[in-house]
């Protein structure tokens, strides 16, 4: 995903923001960063995350369990309103049948879903509740990506059912 | 009819709503969920405290889950919805609070993230003291919550979630079954034939003057049993963000949302039952 695409990703490679990808069994001392972030059941083979609705159920209610310094650089661990509105936001996709993301926190409390698939990369970043940004890279199709507030989630909808189904 | 909302600088008008002498109400609760802060077991009496004279008595019950209200583009397919649902645990470590008045109609709950009061009929005749007064008592209790936030717990206080909630309690006359609902309520037509059961509900938008959605209004109606026999359980909810983070925006959402649910209410309402409820606006 270029900068030029994404400022999202430029201003957090700027800013130092950390994510882990296996906050469930804290590693001291591990690092990654938006740059190298995958998803932890990434396909080798197909080059596609493989997440379930499951899995991602399981990492919102990890994330309540995060302490503070969670990633042994001083991480704060999201709000317990924060989780509960992007468990409300992901509630929403999951009953249009869109596909599952991979979940991870970022060192300032907000939360990161993911989607990758098709040459397309959707970042949805909750921020507080009912402030959320995406930053959507499409490959094929340049004039559908976008980066920006996304209150109704229209473009993450429409990004995802490119996702899911293929077109 | 002429409200106006708290706050020195902020006079909202509302237009003329229906109003019923003898409206079917058993229970309305306000209510705000807000931005938890560092709670625990010694701030419980802090806050009772302040409320103790009105709320003398203490039930300790378990947590409601927090809840948004969230709006996204309906689906392209008009489908069916998928399985619905992400389920969080609630903070178990503080459980809610019932703090109840000596009569029992009054109750203030209070947990981690939610302050809701609930006005109560109860068992007897009891009549609904109408919205003034149960609004009056949310304020109370709402000005003492922010003192406590203020003064014991030094945090500050951000609404992220308002709701209204009105349950009527409308009593049927066939017990053996529920006879003819459509005699009180304008949902269907039993015209026809009986009713075996009653169950549904209903969802609807309200947006601000921009367009955006900001709270969702859910009517459901069911049918129950209670000790005076058969009735329809018709409840009417308003839930959502408010349009603000002061406290004078939660009051605004509060008095929106009483406004859609009467205006909604009434609409339901049969000629006959309002004429049994004795509707006087």
């Amino acid at each position: 995903m270029s900068n030029a695409l994404n400022p999202r990703i430029g201003s957090i490679r700027a800013s130092g923001r950390t994510l882990w990808s296996s906050y469930q069994s804290p590693r001291p001392g591990s690092r990654t960063d938006a740059t190298s972030f995958r998803p932890e059941h990434e396909s080798p083979l197909a080059g596609l995350a493989v997440p379930s609705w499951a899995d991602a159920e399981r990492r919102l209610r990890d994330l309540l369990d995060l302490s503070p310094g969670w990633d042994s650089y001083g991480g704060r661990p999201p709000n317990p309103e924060l989780v509960a509105y992007a468990a409300a936001q992901l509630s929403g996709l999951k009953t249009l049948h869109l596909p599952p993301p991979t979940i991870v926190p970022s060192g300032d409390g907000q939360i990161l879903a993911t989607w990758r698939g098709l040459g397309i990369e959707v970042e949805l970043w909750f921020e507080a509740p009912y402030s959320e940004t995406v930053v959507i890279d499409d490959e094929k199709s340049p004039d559908d990506s976008f980066a920006g507030a996304d209150p109704l989630l229209s473009a993450t909808t429409r990004a995802l059912r490119r996702i899911g189904t293929g077109m | 009819m002429a409200q106006e909302s708290s706050g020195p600088a902020k006079v909202t008008v509302m237009p003329a709503l229906p109003s019923f002498r003898k409206p079917p109400v058993f229970e309305v609760v306000l209510g705000v969920q807000f931005n938890a802060p560092q709670l625990g077991a010694v701030h419980v009496g802090g806050f009772h405290r302040r409320i103790r004279d009105q709320y003398p008595r203490v039930v300790q019950v378990p947590p409601i889950p927090p809840s948004f209200e969230v709006f996204l583009p309906a689906p392209a397919s008009g489908g069916p919805a998928g399985p619905v649902g992400i389920a969080l645990p609630s903070n178990a470590a503080f459980p809610r609070q019932w703090f109840i008045s000596d009569d029992d109609e009054h109750l203030v709950q209070f947990q981690s993230d939610r302050l809701l009061v609930n006005w109560r009929k109860g068992d007897g005749d009891r009549p609904y003291p109408r919205y003034s007064e149960v609004r009056h008592r949310f304020t109370e209790a709402f000005e003492a919550f922010q003192d406590f936030m203020r003064e014991d717990v030094g945090a500050a206080f951000v609404p992220n979630q308002c709701e209204a909630t009105y349950l009527n309690r409308i009593p049927v006359e066939d017990s053996s079954g529920w006879g003819r609902p459509g005699r009180w309520v304008r949902l269907w037509n039993d015209d026809a034939e009986e009713t075996e059961a009653v169950q549904f509900s209903v969802n609807r938008l309200l947006t601000a003057s921009d367009g955006s959605p900001y709270a969702r209004l859910t009517i459901s109606a069911e049918g129950g049993v209670t000790a005076a026999g058969p009735a329809i359980m018709l409840n009417l909810l308003v839930r959502g963000r408010p349009l603000g983070s002061g406290p004078a925006d939660v009051l605004d959402f509060l008095d929106r949302a009483r406004a859609t649910i009467v205006t909604q209410f009434a609409a339901l309402a049969s000629d006959e039952a309002s004429r049994v409820w004795e509707r006087e606006s």
